[in-house]
């Protein structure tokens, strides 16, 4: 039983060793940059290890002191508060956000929005591109029952399960769909309605902040950038 | 508006949804625990193992599968919402079903082992003196039973105000309607409003030490 054990164990070691080789990057990622992410990451030669949330949430994580090393944040607020804390250093704009109104029955637009519908949106306290539409839904004075989502990604599947009549959510999310869904349309929401959706990143101290810097810098190329704009941001 | 109007609100609605979840669970477990303590049948097993589901199953799987249920597609949405015209995903009455559900092994279970601890020949003797099925249930059964049935409704009620996984998958946050004190606690965290996360977790875990002690000092077990 204990030489079964031991065997046990050392297999377990192995597989780590193997699997582990150089520590990953340890990133917390908002959820609206999951399918941009999944495209950029292969080009970058360390192992990463992308945790995903809202933005709201990975911040108050860092706050709390989970170990992260590169913060990609939704909005600028909640990086700019932990470089001034401390927490955090070279804050930098990796992508601009774009929002899109997904919608189950009828045809997407700002006009889909009179009707006495029930719309999914992230929560907006928490959620940069919640926040966004609340805005877009008061700058258009419409009257939808706003179902109030965890994040984006929550929102998307809200709508994409049929449960809510439509969706804020992010352009990338809608974007990274493998091909268009039957019924659902969508509507690109006029920068004007919303406050730009500045998405930024920052370095968190403490951790391997060398390899944090190289990934910003990989962030940055004019390569990665299109590859972002293609996934869905501006 | 102010947060302590939000939590109160939240508290209201948590309550109310804890009240009306147990008045369901007292109705329908009894009759249900009673033929699982009794019967002989081969399907027994079965409806105890899904009764019991909640027990092991992450509420999130729940959720998940209550969530596509209750689109206007679903089996569930399309009765509520083509027959009577009522949504059931991110409403109050769509919380109930999930959390009567959820609850349900916590009031059944203790019920069938109340039930199947009982004194047999008392029913036989009721019988023979001429008490019908339902005579010998409602004036022998349930009153030997009482404290079982206390203890029972008790529990389905703490453990629904205890709920999360499965609000958060269906529920959707709305005030007054759907956002119950774990998911405004979830909310003040998120937010880094520790002040009002103290005040929630504070009031839940000294509501729910207080229930329980009360319980099984009443119940001596």
């Amino acid at each position: 039983m204990a030489g079964r054990l031991h065997r046990l164990a050392a297999s377990l070691a192995l597989l780590g060793a193997t699997v582990g080789g150089a520590e990953p990057l340890r990133l917390a990622v908002a959820s609206n940059f999951f399918s941009a992410f999944v495209r950029i990451e292969g080009g970058f030669p360390e192992p990463l290890q992308p945790a995903y949330g809202s933005s709201g949430l990975l911040h108050a994580q860092i706050v709390q002191g989970r170990p992260f090393d590169v913060f990609l944040s939704a909005d600028k607020a909640r990086p700019m508060a932990l470089v001034r804390s401390g927490r955090a250093v070279r804050p930098v704009v990796y992508a601009k956000g774009r929002l899109a109104l997904l919608v189950n029955e009828g045809q997407a637009s700002g006009a889909w929005l009179e009707g006495k519908r029930r719309v999914a949106i992230a929560n907006p306290q928490t959620a940069p591109y919640g926040r966004a539409a609340e805005e877009t839904l008061d700058a258009l004075g419409a009257l939808v029952q706003r179902i109030t989502a965890l994040n984006v990604a929550q929102a998307f599947h809200f709508a994409m399960s049929g449960a809510a009549d439509g969706a804020f959510v992010a352009l990338a999310q809608i974007v990274a769909l493998p091909e268009p869904v039957a019924p659902t349309s969508y509507w690109i929401v006029p920068e004007e309605l919303y406050a730009p959706i500045e998405q930024w990143a920052v370095v968190v101290s403490g951790g391997d902040e060398a390899g944090a810097e190289a990934l910003l810098d990989y962030l940055a190329e004019d390569g990665t950038q299109a590859a972002i704009r293609e996934a869905g941001y501006r | 508006m102010g947060i302590a109007a939000d939590i109160a609100e939240a508290a209201w609605v948590t309550g109310l949804l804890a009240l009306v979840t147990t008045a369901i669970l007292l109705l329908v477990s009894p009759p249900l625990a009673w033929w699982m303590a009794r019967t002989a049948s081969k399907w027994r097993a079965p409806v105890e193992a899904v009764v019991a589901l909640p027990l092991v199953l992450p509420p999130t799987v729940l959720g998940f599968y209550l969530l596509l249920a209750f689109a206007p597609s679903g089996p569930l949405g399309a009765v509520s919402h083509g027959l009577l015209g009522v949504p059931l995903a991110f409403t109050f009455t769509g919380l109930v079903i999930g959390s009567a559900i959820y609850s349900l092994p916590f009031v059944t279970g203790p019920l069938a082992s109340a039930f199947r601890a009982m004194d047999w020949q008392l029913l036989e003797a009721a019988a023979s003196l001429g008490a019908s099925r339902s005579g010998r249930f409602l004036r022998l059964v349930l009153p030997l039973n009482r404290r079982a049935l206390i203890a029972a409704g008790v529990l389905g009620f703490a453990h629904t105000v205890g709920e999360f996984g499965i609000v958060l998958m269906i529920g959707g946050n709305i005030p007054g309607e759907t956002r119950v004190l774990s998911i405004a606690l979830f909310d003040r965290v998120e937010m880094l409003d520790y002040g009002g996360a103290h005040l929630i977790a504070g009031s839940l875990l000294a509501f729910s030490l207080i229930v329980l002690t009360a319980t099984y000092r009443w119940l001596r077990l």
